[in-house]
This record gives structure tokens, C-alpha cells and sequence, in this order.
């Protein structure tokens, strides 16, 4: 079974007596649209590496950096409406800027995912990174298993950050999972 | 995997599943090869996510997200400044396009010189001829009188 998750993707303060201290993530992101700087890298501080890790498995190594870059300035130039957590509003900019980066193709070559082997070429004991397993899978299904696996998020939340109904969240998940395991099955976890 | 709970079996993998529930489905793997083998191979999946390396941002990058904003923001003031001098320069061009067009109607004689020296229209009244012959006629006769 997974850990238990944080519903609402906020960072808990560190301690008891912090949590007024700590400004909360709309507060950061109002003074950024402002035009308060120290704000803004405090924002960035808080998610970057989270959104890294997404844009990371989403796009590759290569674009992972310019993706975040243009989640956070997309967000600048969006309005949050308060709908979701903001960090569950900045996995849907990222996730949106990346499928559309994808169809333009913009993706360049470098972070292009790595081919899956053919079947015949497997050896059995072969070993799969996370990138070729998630090369395997189109941009819909990979994006899901990226929020359920590697951030842990619950339907409810990976259907805010993909803007889709839960149903829709489950089935894109199982099929994914589904895709994994057929094509998969060869190699060793 | 023909058994139709199978939506329930990655339901309860995923923790989406009330204490209820949860009893409900655990019954049904134990009596159920096909879900409970479904079972393994998601604990099994997500045990390949989980064991992979995590991904960091690197120091790097993290300071060209942060410069981005600032790199933005002049991008942002130097567009004002470019769009402030297309609109200089638009205002300019159209003044000096505009002035000789401007020239060439203001050149015309105003109406009031035009008629001023247009000599009287030959289809002048007669009546008004005569009338005015009669006032200066008699004012000429008042300023004899009184001399």
C-alpha cells in the first residue's frame, strides 16, 4: 500500500509555532504578480523541485528545466482562481505546457525518450530505467502514472491538476498500467 | 483479467477505497486468483517507480527559473520602450505625410477674401442699383447743406 499522502500538496510548516511565519502559497504568488521578486524565488523554492521531478519524467532531462521556467512565468501571467492547492494548479500549467510542447514539437532531440527494445532483443533479466518504461506509454497515460507513482497524488487531485473528470483518471490509469505490464513483463522489477 | 472487480483491486492498491470497502474487496481477492494476482503485479509496478532514482533539480537550474522572472520582467520593459517608440515614430511619419496635405487646403483663400474681391454680380437687382444711387445722392445733397 502507498504512505498516506498530503491532500492538499502545501508544504506543512516545520514547526508548531510556524505556521503563521511561513506565508502561504497565494500570498507568494499575488506578491509575484506584483512585481515582488523575493516572493516569486520563494515560490520557486517551495515547488521547483517537485515540478522538476514531472517535468523530468514527463519530457526528459533536457527540456525538464525549460518546462518549469515556463510553468512558473505561464503562472504569472494566468489568474489562480483558487480552485486547487496552487501547486496543484502548477502541475496542470506544466502538464498543459508539455503536451503542447509535444505536439508542436518542440521537444528537442536530446530529451527525446529512449526507444523500448523489441521484444526478441529482451533478456530476461534485464533491468528498465523509469524513462523507458514511461517512453512507452503516450502523453495522456504517461502523465497520469507520473502524478499516482512518482508524486503519489489521489485521483481527485491528479483529476484538478489534468483538468478531467475522476473516472476518466482511473481508466486512463488502468490502462496505462495495464500498457506497462504487457509490454513489461520480461523484465525485472 | 476477466473478473469485474478488477476496478476495485486498483482502487484498494491506490488507497482510494473506505474501511468498508477496502474489508469488502480484501474478501473477494482471497477467494479471487485473477485479483489477487493483479494485486502483485501493481505492488510490484509501483515498487519499479518507487526504487527509481529520485530526480533534483539541479542548483543550476534552479537559478535560471529564478532569473527567468527578472530576464522576464526587463524583456517585459524593454517591449513597453519598443512599442512606445514604434508609436513615436508612427506619429512622426504621419505628421510629415500629413503636412503637405495639410499645406496644399490651408493654401486656398478663405471665403470672406474670396468674395471680397469678386466684383458685384451683374444680376444685381435693379432695385438695389437704384437705391443705392438715391442714399449716396443723399448724402451728398446733406453734407452741401450743410456746408
Amino acid at each position: 500500500m502507498p504512505p498516506s499522502r498530503n491532500s492538499t500538496g502545501k508544504p506543512a510548516p516545520e514547526g508548531p509555532g510556524e505556521a503563521s511565519a511561513v506565508p502561504e502559497d497565494l500570498d507568494l504568488l499575488r506578491q509575484s504578480e506584483r512585481g515582488d521578486r523575493v516572493a516569486f524565488e520563494a515560490l520557486v523554492d517551495r515547488h521547483a523541485r517537485y515540478l522538476y521531478g514531472i517535468a523530468h519524467a514527463l519530457a526528459g532531462a533536457g527540456d525538464a528545466e525549460d518546462l518549469v521556467q515556463e510553468t512558473f512565468l505561464a503562472a504569472l501571467e494566468s489568474r489562480f482562481r483558487g480552485e486547487s492547492s496552487v501547486r496543484t494548479w502548477l502541475v496542470r500549467i506544466l502538464v498543459n505546457r508539455a503536451g503542447m510542447l509535444k505536439r508542436s514539437g518542440w521537444f528537442r532531440r536530446r530529451s527525446a525518450m529512449p526507444e523500448v527494445p523489441p521484444a526478441g532483443e529482451r533478456s530476461p533479466d534485464a533491468r528498465l530505467d523509469l524513462a523507458t518504461m514511461l517512453a512507452a506509454l503516450s502523453t495522456e497515460h504517461r502523465a497520469v502514472i507520473v502524478l499516482r507513482e512518482l508524486e503519489q497524488m489521489s485521483y481527485a487531485e491528479i483529476a484538478e491538476a489534468l483538468g478531467l473528470p475522476i473516472g476518466t483518471v482511473e481508466s486512463r490509469l488502468h490502462r496505462a498500467r495495464e500498457e506497462l505490464r504487457r509490454k513489461f513483463k520480461d523484465y525485472t522489477p | 483479467m476477466s473478473c469485474p472487480q478488477t476496478t476495485h483491486v486498483h482502487r484498494l492498491h491506490d488507497g482510494e477505497l473506505s474501511a468498508g470497502e477496502r474489508d469488502a474487496v480484501m474478501s473477494h481477492i482471497e477467494v479471487c486468483a485473477d485479483c489477487r494476482a493483479l494485486l502483485s503485479e501493481l505492488g510490484s509496478l509501483s515498487a519499479r517507480f518507487r526504487s527509481a532514482p529520485s530526480v533534483g533539480i539541479p542548483n543550476l537550474s534552479l537559478a535560471r527559473v529564478k532569473r527567468a522572472w527578472r530576464d522576464n520582467r526587463e524583456r517585459g520593459v524593454l517591449r513597453i520602450a519598443e512599442w512606445f517608440t514604434a508609436a513615436a515614430a508612427a506619429v512622426l511619419i504621419g505628421a510629415l505625410l500629413m503636412g503637405p496635405l495639410e499645406q496644399s487646403q490651408t493654401s486656398a483663400a478663405p471665403v470672406w477674401q474670396t468674395v471680397a474681391v469678386t466684383p458685384p454680380s451683374e444680376e444685381q437687382p435693379q432695385e438695389l442699383v437704384v437705391a443705392q444711387w438715391m442714399a449716396d445722392d443723399l448724402s451728398t445733397t446733406d453734407r452741401g447743406e450743410i456746408q
